[in-house]
Parts: structure tokens; C-alpha cells; sequence
């Protein structure tokens, strides 16, 4: 059911408040963008990072920002709520996590950390920097730790990349290999907005430079709203096998080149998990696979050359298990299917 | 996806295409023919496998194949209708290369556009399943026009084995039908809800109709019903000869429905079926290696061609009715008396007994006829009468025609002229002279030898070939023939010889009816006669014998007159049920008995036919009691099937409107998608998959499912027209596809 509903009720409704006090901010934000902000909080809640693949003045920086403002950390104070780099080829792997500095007076060195220390980070044109940058900062969203003369040092376990890349105009870059790619839970291509969304920008561009109307969100907030999200949304068997077989179709299309790894099914879960809260359930709907498929499989898929849209490929070969899952809803008792062998009573679609 | 574009996917439709070709095949073309036929069947889906990765335009496809087909059919009637092709190459090199290629092509030009079309257009879907549905149907009509238990191969194996073909071959349709079925069913395609049981309907009422009732009778005999052997009249039997040239043509055009003789001209399109079993009651082989049987004859020629005698005063052997009473034939020459000539036997009189399962107008015998008897009907199931022929039948070859004189001592000047009137065409005489040169000169002044000399002409400078055009009512068969290619079939063949004869002065005329090889006869003593064995020659009259076959057979042949061997088996089966007289009790347990086989085939037919009424009202019934269980059982079900059982029945309504889910979408898109129309379907919707996917079946009453679900029928009803929710309700398939 509808956890917003009987709020007082249910166990995700303090997730579901976070998710609305942050998507009006957004929304008060960033116009026009309401399915990519859906995503990222989709991503913020799955414990995501997301690669957003755009051309510049799309409104990332403004969207990363107004996410990092959102956010509140009453004791954290020397991590920052936002921050910016802009990813060039002379930047060193240094630039980003910190350095460990020399202090006279102590004659000890002192670690002053980078900009990765911060709740929401933004990593503009990351794929214009060098491959030595890239990984450390790869390696620290994955970790979520970073490492500068073999002291670790973690990140806070909010620690949220928005990195961006631009599509076009491809000379002199570096472009992330799948492996890399695979690290971030979404890859989001952005179009224009349309052309409402675009007036109302330039209408609205004074009042959204002052302070939002609502409240600032814990950091804690958002933590335990992942926890509640992890505990309270129900990922029937079902789902698990739909997405296995969707993964076994992938590998064995004949235009797929490299398949999907297991972990992207795992990390799969918490983003359906996610979606599921924001859509107002709690449970995982075949609505949500179809939905998030392409955006978590589009960019760890190697396709071959000409075989057209990654996004059809992934939906061709979603059909089949989704068309199943959504079959066995009708059967009563919605047992968990035997291997499906040759879907021979599916019908083809062209 | 390797699942549903994979070739297994079009494996059903390759076996079921491959079968209806196949069968529909068979029955018109040789084996190469079938062969390539269903090779054209694998090469059209493998065609159209490759082409669907191309964005063709269909109109462009169609016309292609439609060129195709053109070109196909232009080569391959240029290189019939070429005669130095032809020579080149060998006729059956020509027929086999043209046959194949036209069955190749005909099936890949009509098989490909449909597959490319059908994977666009769910139209040509259901025009693909409609010509699967009207080929098995025509062989399944087929099948009922006497053919006892086709293909042989099959059937034999199966008797000789003590098995009943019938359930086998019924079994085997069956199977068939239900894949066909179960094919059509399965491809999904939206806007499909009419045609689909539209379609069924169409199959299940062409099964009904044409499967073979327990009579197993001809065609012909449903055709003209049960009323076919009152007005015998009126079905005047045609044959080869008999094009119109007997001189009641508008009856003939009346009865060409039921006409079962092979229209010579296309003979090579008609099944051959029996007409008639004839028991010789005696053995007796022809001197002349032919049996034949005089039903008819053309002796008048009335400027163009020959045509009947009106007058009713010649040719006094042909024409009686069938025989209430014993007839005695008026025959002028009796060859079996022995004062007709030598003392040597020339002939003897041999009794033999035709069953017709026909209708014929008149009836026939081995000539010479000389009494007819009636005789009782063996089986009215499957002979439509039976009589009595007492024949006189020749011993003497040609050589003991030679002493012979021609004509009649009884003849009038007037029956003379009536026998050797000839057209006046001096091309006649060229030939007649040429003809003579192969006789030695001591015998070129006897007539019966010249006659014998334009025989042998004729064998030699002629060509036996169905594939001519066929004869007009009142074309002159001859001329054109004779002075042309000489490429005709026994029409030309015998009008000409006995133009030729009378050109000679030998008495001559044309007869028409059945002839038979001995060797079809094989051992036993039944001759089995099919309608491919109508037949038309010449005949001389030799004073002392009456009425001498001299036919003529050329020695080159385009088409075989009768390509298919006669089933010793059938001839034999046939013949022993002519034998049975009416009413006499069978024999205990006879070994393999065909009689009671056939009985027991006749019995399971018609229970089966019987049977197929229930059978259909019974699924119908349970069709319907499904549908309405489907729509009640939201109220009587318990609370944890409730979410389940009253969201399918709310689609089934939907269904009844005609809305269904797409596949490969969600149950939510769906509702987005009906969302104006029926926006209480959302709800409902997160209800049922809260149910079936969530942590537990949501707390809601029974009350607000049933609201729920009437509140969308409700919603979803309006603005459609009446007669479609009625049509609705009334699809007794409609939740098929409902999932």
C-alpha cells in the first residue's frame, strides 16, 4: 500500500518524508528535470553513485548543489555538504583526496583532506581527466575510503557522486572503460527539457536564487531512510528470478558483447528498493524493472557496433522475463517459477 | 533474444506449411513436384527470415513475387508449348524441370510476401492462417470423392499390418489441427479478437462439412444427392470424345458439374477416382491388349465433325437403357456365330458384371455387346447400380482381318454412305496415299490393309499429348490436328483415323467409353475402371465381326494417359464387394475381412460425424461456463485468492471490450495506458500487485474489490457501441489471452 497513506502507521513513512521534503527542494531547484531528480534520489537512497551524461548548462551543477544545500550534518562539521571539481588533464590524484602536509611547529605531517570529503560531490567532465585521477576517485566511491601514504581514511557513509561527462566533443578525453563505469549505479543521458520547463527556467530564475521553503534534512535522516528502505520494501523471489533471466538474455544476445556482471543485479536491488519507496510502495513492482533497467544495465553492456539503441536492446531482452513475472501474478499463489528453458507459450513481439 | 526469433520459434509453422503443401501437392504434381514444392516451403521461411532484417516496402515485395510467378509461368508454358524444346530435351526432362520449378516457385512467390506481411499486418496473419485453413479443407474434401483410404503407400502398409487407416489419418488431422490451432492462438497481435474465432469457426465448420461420412461416395453423389440415380437422364456421360460432339449440347453444359471425366485438356489437375468394377466371369485376354468398353458412339458427320446418330436406326448397338429385363442387343454381325467366316474361332461370348459407383446415362459393356441383364445392387453404399453384360468378344488379331471384306451385306447404299462420309479435303487423300506406301505392294489394293497402313501412320507421325487446347463444342478436332503439329489425345487421335478410313472407303466411326490395359487387370478377375480411363477410338466394321477396334497408339508421348498405377488391392476389394449380393449374411470372422473393414471405417465415420455436434456445443459449453466462472469468482473465493481472482475478472471484462495487455508491457502501464478511460483501474492494479508481489495480501474487503472492479467495467463500457459489447460477451474466447 501507499506507504504516505497511514504515515503514522507505517515503518517507511520516515523514508518517504525524507524523500519528499527532498525532491520538493530539488524540484524547487531545477525545472523540468523531475525524472532525473527521481533518479538520483533513487541513487542517494540505494547508497549509489550516479554519471550523468550531458552537455554543460544543463543544470547538473545547480541539481548537485541544491542535493548537497538539502543536506544537513549537524556533527560533521568539517565534512562539507558540497563540493565541486572540475575534472582536467593535469589534475592529480592528490588534487581530489588531500594531501598529507608537513607541519613545522608539530614536525609531524598533518593530512588535509580533498574535496572528495563531502556529502554530495560533483565530478564535472570526469572523463576529461587523466586515468591515474580517475581511478583513485573511482576507487574511493566504491570504498568509500581513501587512502594518502597508507593511512585510510574514510569518507562519510553518505558520500554521494554526481560525476558528469559530456557526450559530444570527445577530443583529448579519456573515456571511462566499462569496468569504471560499472562503479556508478545509474548512468543518466539528459535531453533538453521541454519547452514549458524551459520558459518557466527563465521565469522563475529570481525566486529560485532565494532559500527554498522547506526544511533542511538530516544526514542521519537519509541513513536511516536507507535502512528503512533495505528492511521494509519487499523484494518478492520473483523479482530476483526476472532479473536473472533478464541477465542471461542480455549475455547470450547476439549483439551483446559483454554481458552483465552479478554484481549489477545486486547492486540492482537497493535501486529497485528505492525506486519502489519513492513510487509510493513497498514492494518491488515489474513496473520498477522495466523502469531502472536501462539506466543501471545500459552502461555496464558492451554492445556491438550498429546494433542501434543500448535502451532497446536492454528492453528486448526484459520482455520476456517481465512478461513472465507479470503472468505469474495472475497465477494465485505466485510460485517461484522452474527455469524458464525456451519461453515457447510466449507469444513474439516484433 | 534467442528465445522467440530463434528458428525453433518458426519450426511449427515450417511442419505446418510443409504439410499443407505437401498434401495439397500430392494431389497435383509428380513427386519431384511435391518435392521441390516443400523444399519451396523451407526456402520461403528461410527467405523471409532474411528479408525481415530489411525494411522493405510490402507493396514492393508483393509485386516482386507477383513478377516472379509471371516469369516462372511464361517459361515454363513457352518451354511446354515449344515442340523443338520439347524434342531437344526430352518431354519428361521438360515436364519434370517445369513442374518443379512452378511448384517451387508458386510456393516461395505466395509464401514469402504472406510471412513478411503477416509479421506487419495482423490482416495477412489471419490471411495466412485462412490459406492454411482452405488448403487442408480442400484436401479434406478431396478425400471424400471416392477415394477409399489415400495415399496408398501408407494405407496398404497399415492393412496389410491389420490396422484401421481411419483413425490413424484421423488422428493425423487432428494433431494437425490442433497445432494449427495452437499456432494461430499463440502469435500475439492486438486487433486480432474477432478475426481469431472467426477464424476457428471457419476451420471447425469446413472440418465438419467435408470430413468423410460413413458413405464414403463420390463427389458427384453429393453433388446430385441421393436424387442421382432417379434422373439418370439427365446426367448424360461425357467423355473425351463426347466434347460437345453429341449433339445435345446444352445438356452437356448442364451437367459439367458433375461430369467425372478428366477434361483431357487439363487432366493432369483431377484425382483419379473408380467409377465402375467389371467381374469377368470367364478369363479372357483381348487380342489386342486392350479391354475395351463401348458406351457410346459418333457416326453422323454433320459437316464439322461427328457427332451421335439422331435417327435411332444406325448404330442400334449403342444407346439401350439400363436393363430392367433381359435385353437382347440387335447386333448385325455376330462374330461369335460360325458362320461368319472361317472355321476357326474368331470369338466367343464372355459374361461379365459392372458395378457403376457413378452415375452414368447409359450403360456400357465389353464389346460387343450382345444382351444386357439387370442384376441386383451388391452394396447401395457404394456402387450406384449393377448389370449383366453378356459380350461377344474377339479371339482373331489383325491378320485375320485381312482376308476380310468391310461393311455389311445388310447395309443399305444409304447406311454405306452414312458410315464413310468424309469431308472433301484433298489433304485426306495425300495422306491416305502417303499411308499406303508402307504397305507392301501385293496388299495395297485391299482396304482393310490400307486402313491397317494409315494405322501405322498415324502411330508413327503422331504425338500423344493431353497439354493441347482444349476442344470447342463444335470445332472440327481433326484438321487443325492433322495438318498441324499431330501433338492431341484420343479425340484428335480418333477422328482423324477415321476421317482417314473413310477417306479410304472403309466404313468407320468413333466410340466412346472406357478402356483399360490388360495388364491393369493383374491376376485377378475384376477390372477396375476410373474415370482417367475414358477413352474415344476409331472403329472399322469387318463384315462377319461386326464393329473392329483399330485404335491407334502413337508411339511418341508427351503425357502419359494414365500416369498412376491401378492399386492391385483396391481393384481386388472393389471387385469382391461388386461379387457380394445384396443381404447375404457375412461370413464368420473373416480373415482381414475388407468388407467389414469397411464397415467398421463406416461406422466410426459416422459416429464421428455424429459426434462432432456434441462435441462442439459441449466445448462451446465449457468455453462459456469458463468465461462466467472467471467473472463470478471474485464473489465466492476466499480473501487471499480475492486480489487475484477479482483482477482477472476485470480484465476479462476489459477483454470483452477489446482491451488487452500488450506483451512485454506492465500491469501498470496498462492501467496508465486505460487511465482516462477507466481510471479506477490504477487501483485496483496496485491492489492485485500489492497481492501477488508485496510482503502480504492488503487488508481491503471484498466489497471495495467488487466496487472497484464494477466501477471500471462501468467506465471502460462507455462510448462503445452496443453491438461491440455485445459481441463481446458473446466471444466465447475472449479471455484466452487474457494474462
Amino acid at each position: 500500500m501507499d506507504p504516505s497513506n497511514n504515515s503514522a502507521l507505517h515503518p517507511l513513512s520516515p523514508a518517504a518524508e525524507v524523500a519528499r521534503v527532498l525532491g520538493n527542494r530539488l524540484r524547487a531547484a531545477i525545472k523540468g528535470r523531475d525524472e532525473v531528480i527521481n533518479l538520483i534520489l533513487t541513487a542517494l537512497f540505494a547508497d549509489g553513485h550516479v554519471l550523468l551524461e550531458d552537455y554543460p548548462g544543463s543544470g547538473k551543477t545547480t541539481l548537485a548543489k541544491a542535493l548537497g544545500e538539502s543536506i544537513n550534518d549537524p556533527n560533521g562539521a568539517h565534512i562539507a555538504a558540497f563540493r565541486r571539481v572540475q575534472f582536467t588533464p593535469d589534475l592529480l590524484p592528490s588534487d581530489i583526496t588531500g594531501v598529507s602536509i608537513f607541519d613545522p611547529p608539530t614536525g609531524r605531517f598533518e593530512f588535509r583532506p580533498g574535496p572528495i570529503f563531502a556529502h554530495v560531490l560533483l565530478a564535472d567532465e570526469i572523463n576529461r581527466t587523466s586515468p591515474k585521477v580517475q581511478s583513485a576517485m573511482l576507487e574511493s566511491m566504491a570504498e568509500k575510503q581513501v587512502t594518502v601514504d597508507n593511512v585510510t581514511y574514510p569518507l562519510d557513509q553518505l558520500f554521494f557522486v554526481i560525476a558528469t561527462q559530456n557526450p559530444r566533443d570527445l577530443a583529448g578525453t579519456y573515456p571511462l572503460p566499462v569496468a569504471q563505469l560499472d562503479r556508478f549505479l545509474f548512468k543518466i543521458n539528459m535531453d533538453y527539457i521541454d519547452r514549458e520547463s524551459e520558459v518557466e527556467v527563465l521565469n522563475t530564475r529570481r525566486e529560485r536564487r532565494s532559500a527554498p521553503t522547506e526544511r533542511l534534512v538530516g544526514r542521519d535522516e537519509v541513513i536511516v531512510a536507507r535502512q528503512l528502505i533495505e528492511q521494509y520494501v519487499y523484494v518478492h523471489p520473483l523479482i530476483n528470478h526476472c532479473l536473472v533471466d533478464t541477465a542471461r538474455n542480455l549475455r547470450s544476445h547476439k549483439k551483446v558483447l559483454q554481458g552483465l556482471s552479478t554484481r549489477s543485479l545486486v547492486l540492482m536491488i537497493p535501486a529497485l528498493q528505492s525506486m519502489a519507496m519513492l513510487a509510493g510502495r513497498d514492494f518491488v513492482s515489474p513496473e520498477d524493472i522495466h523502469y531502472l533497467a536501462p539506466y543501471v544495465f545500459g552502461h555496464r553492456l558492451v554492445i556491438a557496433p550498429g546494433a542501434g539503441e543500448m535502451k532497446k536492446v536492454v528492453h528486448e531482452c526484459l520482455a520476456g522475463p517481465l512478461e513472465q513475472l507479470t503472468r505469474m501474478t495472475l497465477a494465485g499463489q505466485t510460485p517461484v517459477p522452474a527455469p524458464p528453458a525456451d519461453p515457447f507459450p510466449l507469444a513474439p513481439v516484433n | 533474444m534467442t528465445s522467440r526469433n530463434s528458428i525453433w520459434w518458426k519450426l511449427p509453422g515450417v511442419v505446418i506449411w510443409m504439410a499443407a503443401v505437401g498434401l495439397l501437392a500430392a494431389g497435383y504434381t509428380s513427386k519431384l513436384g511435391v518435392l521441390f514444392a516443400l523444399s519451396g516451403v523451407v526456402s520461403a521461411f528461410a527467405l523471409a527470415t532474411w528479408l525481415e532484417g530489411f525494411s522493405l516496402r510490402l507493396s514492393r515485395v508483393w509485386l516482386c513475387s507477383g513478377l516472379a510467378m509471371g516469369l516462372t509461368v511464361l517459361l515454363s508454358s513457352f518451354l511446354r508449348g515449344n515442340s523443338g524444346v520439347v524434342g531437344l530435351f526430352g518431354s519428361e526432362t521438360i515436364y519434370g524441370f517445369t513442374e518443379s520449378t512452378n511448384w517451387f516457385m508458386g510456393v516461395l512467390c505466395w509464401l514469402v510476401p504472406v510471412l513478411l506481411s503477416a509479421k506487419r499486418y495482423s490482416l495477412f496473419l489471419t490471411l495466412e492462417a485462412a490459406s492454411l485453413v482452405g488448403i487442408f479443407s480442400s484436401i479434406l474434401a478431396a478425400h471424400r470423392d471416392g477415394s477409399i483410404h489415400r495415399p496408398f503407400f501408407l494405407t496398404d502398409w497399415l492393412l496389410e499390418r491389420n490396422y484401421d487407416p481411419m483413425p490413424f489419418f484421423l488422428g493425423a488431422g487432428a494433431l494437425l489441427g490442433i497445432m494449427l490451432v495452437v499456432w494461430m492462438l499463440s502469435r500475439s497481435s492486438a486487433k486480432r479478437t474477432l478475426l481469431d474465432p472467426a477464424l476457428l469457426i471457419a476451420m471447425i465448420v469446413a472440418l465438419f462439412l467435408f470430413l468423410p461420412d460413413g458413405k464414403l461416395r463420390q463427389l458427384s453423389a453429393f453433388a446430385g444427392g441421393e436424387g442421382g440415380k432417379g434422373d439418370q437422364s439427365k446426367k448424360d456421360k461425357q467423355h473425351h470424345g463426347g466434347q460437345g460432339g453429341k449433339g445435345d449440347q446444352k445438356q452437356d453444359q448442364d451437367n459439367q458439374g458433375q461430369n467425372q471425366d478428366p477434361d483431357p485438356s487439363n487432366g493432369e489437375g483431377r484425382r483419379s477416382f473408380p467409377v465402375a468394377v467389371v467381374s469377368l466371369h470367364d478369363d479372357y485376354k483381348p487380342p489386342y491388349g486392350t479391354f475395351y468398353f463401348r458406351q457410346d458412339t459418333l457416326s453422323n458427320y454433320n459437316g464439322r465433325r461427328l457427332v451421335r446418330d439422331a435417327s435411332g436406326k444406325l448404330d442400334t448397338d449403342v444407346g439401350m437403357p439400363f436393363p430392367a429385363e433381359p435385353i437382347e442387343v440387335p447386333l448385325r454381325d455376330r462374330a461369335d456365330l460360325p458362320s461368319a467366316g472361317s472355321r476357326e474361332r474368331v470369338a466367343h461370348r464372355l459374361r461379365t458384371t459392372v458395378a457403376l459407383m457413378t452415375p452414368h446415362s447409359k450403360p456400357f459393356g465389353l464389346i460387343d455387346v450382345a444382351k444386357l441383364e439387370p442384376a441386383p445392387n451388391p452394396d447401395a453404399k457404394r456402387f450406384e447400380r449393377a448389370y449383366k453384360v453378356e459380350s461377344i468378344v474377339l479371339d482373331a488379331d489383325f491378320g485375320t482381318l485381312l482376308n476380310r471384306s468391310l461393311g455389311s451385306e445388310k447395309w443399305t447404299p444409304e447406311m454405306w454412305q452414312h458410315y464413310t462420309e468424309v469431308p472433301e479435303d484433298p489433304r485426306y487423300r495425300e495422306i491416305t496415299e502417303k499411308a499406303k506406301l508402307l504397305l507392301p505392294t501385293h496388299l495395297r489394293g485391299i482396304p482393310i490393309a490400307q486402313a491397317l497402313a494409315v494405322k501405322f501412320w498415324m502411330d508413327k507421325n503422331t504425338t500423344y499429348n493431353l497439354k493441347v487446347p482444349k476442344l470447342d463444342e463444335d470445332a472440327d478436332p481433326v484438321a487443325n490436328f492433322l495438318f498441324g503439329d499431330r501433338n492431341g489425345y484420343c479425340v484428335h487421335l480418333a477422328h482423324s483415323a477415321v476421317y482417314l478410313f473413310r477417306t479410304l472407303g472403309v466404313p468407320a466411326r468413333v466410340s466412346l467409353g472406357y478402356a483399360v490395359g490388360s495388364r491393369q487387370r493383374g491376376d485377378g478377375s475384376t477390372i477396375l475402371i476410373r474415370n482417367g480411363d475414358a477413352h474415344a477410338w476409331p472403329e472399322v466394321y469387318v463384315r462377319g465381326l461386326g464393329w473392329v477396334v483399330l485404335d491407334i497408339t502413337p508411339e511418341k508421348v508427351v503425357t502419359p494417359p494414365q500416369e498412376e498405377k491401378v492399386d492391385q488391392d483396391l481393384q481386388r476389394m472393389l471387385g469382391e464387394m461388386a461379387r457380394q449380393t445384396p443381404g447375404s449374411p457375412k461370413e464368420e470372422n473373416p480373415p482381414a475381412g475388407d468388407g467389414d473393414l469397411r464397415k467398421a471405417l463406416a461406422e466410426a465415420l459416422r459416429g464421428l460425424s455424429q459426434a462432432m455436434v456434441p462435441v462442439l456445443l459441449l466445448t462451446l459449453a465449457a468455453l462459456y461456463l469458463m468465461k462466467i466462472w472467471r467473472r463470478m469468482e471474485p464473489r465466492f473465493c476466499g480473501p487471499a485468492r480475492l486480489p487475484v481472482a477479482s483482477y482477472r475478472a476485470t480484465l476479462d471484462g476489459l477483454a470483452d471490450l477489446g482491451f488487452y495487455r500488450d506483451y512485454g508491457t506492465s500491469r501498470e502501464a496498462f492501467a496508465k495506458r486505460l487511465a482516462e478511460r477507466a481510471p479506477d483501474l490504477s487501483d485496483l492494479t496496485a491492489l492485485h500487485m500489492r497481492a501477488a508481489l508485496g510482503p502480504g495480501v492488503p487488508p481491503v474487503g471484498r466489497a471495495k474489490y467488487l466496487a472497484l472492479s464494477a466501477a471500471i467495467a462501468r467506465q471502460a463500457g462507455q462510448g462503445i457501441q452496443w453491438w461491440r459489447r455485445a459481441l463481446g460477451v458473446l466471444h466465447p474466447l475472449s479471455w484466452w489471452k487474457v494474462s
